[in-house]
């Protein structure tokens, strides 16, 4: 069997048109959500291999472009966390079908949007901690450059005014809005992590976390697990 | 502080290192405490080591000060294992 064919779609929100890719004809749906920022250019090859991985074992699986990233050409600075929400909300109208969603990482952050009957998370990460890496990252730069500046002024940056890192531009209501996003943890969901990573999960994977690589990387057998874990949960939630 | 918990904390670093700069394991086995760091390994860069920090706090259950970290902290294995100790093990 020839391996299902990535379909390029799109769906329409606030006049704009966003990509979303689909992969696999027919089946149960389930939403991918990528982590943000540049963890979302480092994963895409890992996530676009497990949505193909997926689509073999009979599932539909989508994975859209946020608008502000990727591909899209609406202006990162011009959106606030509203409109992430309201994206994937719209994402969801688009598909049309009972959903579940699988996220990585602070992808998480937005699962709720699209209303899914049940939720899979991969190392989610919480706002906080996204923003505080965001601050590391000026941080960082800034000590390259031989600046000073100390992590409260860059922190209190983040949310009060644009703020610019690694070639994204965050709306001071995004920022704010990041730095306050916690993990909804309500039922339904299902939460794996790296081993290594102490906090808690339903099962941990035996992995290298790809998200961090510089150099986007891929891990085959990393990617079975997914699927294998992935596939096995969808059946159970779909016989509850 | 005892030489189990410290050699679990070199190893926790060594595991990062790895996994954040994508060398491969032979090449941080042979890290030692003089090997240079930042502005030695290529690989490191200002988005690199935030994610090196993240990693070091998230799987040893710290908190990282960031007005704490510079370059000096960064300069070798060592005195990023040296840092990395004295925040888990006090």
């Amino acid at each position: 069997m020839s391996p299902a064919p990535l379909v390029h779609l799109a769906y329409h929100w606030r006049g704009a048109s966003e990509r979303l890719v689909r992969i696999g004809e027919a089946g149960p749906a389930i939403l991918f959500l990528a982590p943000l920022f540049e963890e979302a250019n480092r994963t895409r090859h890992f996530l676009i291999q497990t949505m193909r991985g997926l689509a073999a074992q009979g599932y539909a699986c989508y994975l859209p472009d946020l608008p502000g990233t990727l591909e899209s050409q609406t202006p990162l600075e011009q959106l606030d966390w509203d409109d992430w929400t309201g994206a994937i909300a719209a994402v969801a109208e688009a598909i049309d079908t009972p959903l579940r969603t699988v996220s990585l990482r602070a992808g998480c952050l937005l699962d709720h949007a699209a209303r899914p009957k049940a939720r899979w998370r991969l190392a989610p990460q919480d706002g906080t901690t996204l923003a505080r890496e965001l601050v590391r990252i000026r941080m960082a730069a800034a000590r390259e450059d031989g600046q000073v500046v100390t992590a409260a002024e860059l922190n209190a940056e983040l949310g009060s005014q644009e703020f610019a890192v690694a070639g994204y531009r965050l709306s001071p209501a995004l920022g704010a809005a990041l730095k306050g996003a916690a993990i909804d943890s309500s039922e339904m969901v299902r939460t794996l992590r790296l081993e290594g990573d102490i906090q808690p999960a339903d099962a941990k994977l035996a992995a290298q976390p790809l998200w961090r690589r510089s150099e986007p990387d891929d891990d085959p057998l990393f990617c079975q697990m997914l699927v294998d874990d992935i596939s096995h949960w969808a059946a159970t939630c779909a016989a509850s | 502080m005892g030489s189990q918990e410290a050699a679990e904390v070199e190893q926790t670093v060594r595991a990062v290192l790895r996994d954040v700069l994508g060398i491969s394991a032979d090449r941080v086995a042979g890290f030692d405490d003089d090997t240079p760091l930042f502005g030695a390994v290529p690989e490191l860069d200002s988005m690199a080591v935030a994610g090196l920090l993240t990693e070091i706090e998230d799987r040893l259950g710290i908190i990282i000060d960031d007005d704490e970290v510079d370059g000096e902290m960064l300069e070798t294995f060592g005195n990023l294992v040296a840092f990395a100790r004295s925040k888990a093990l006090g």
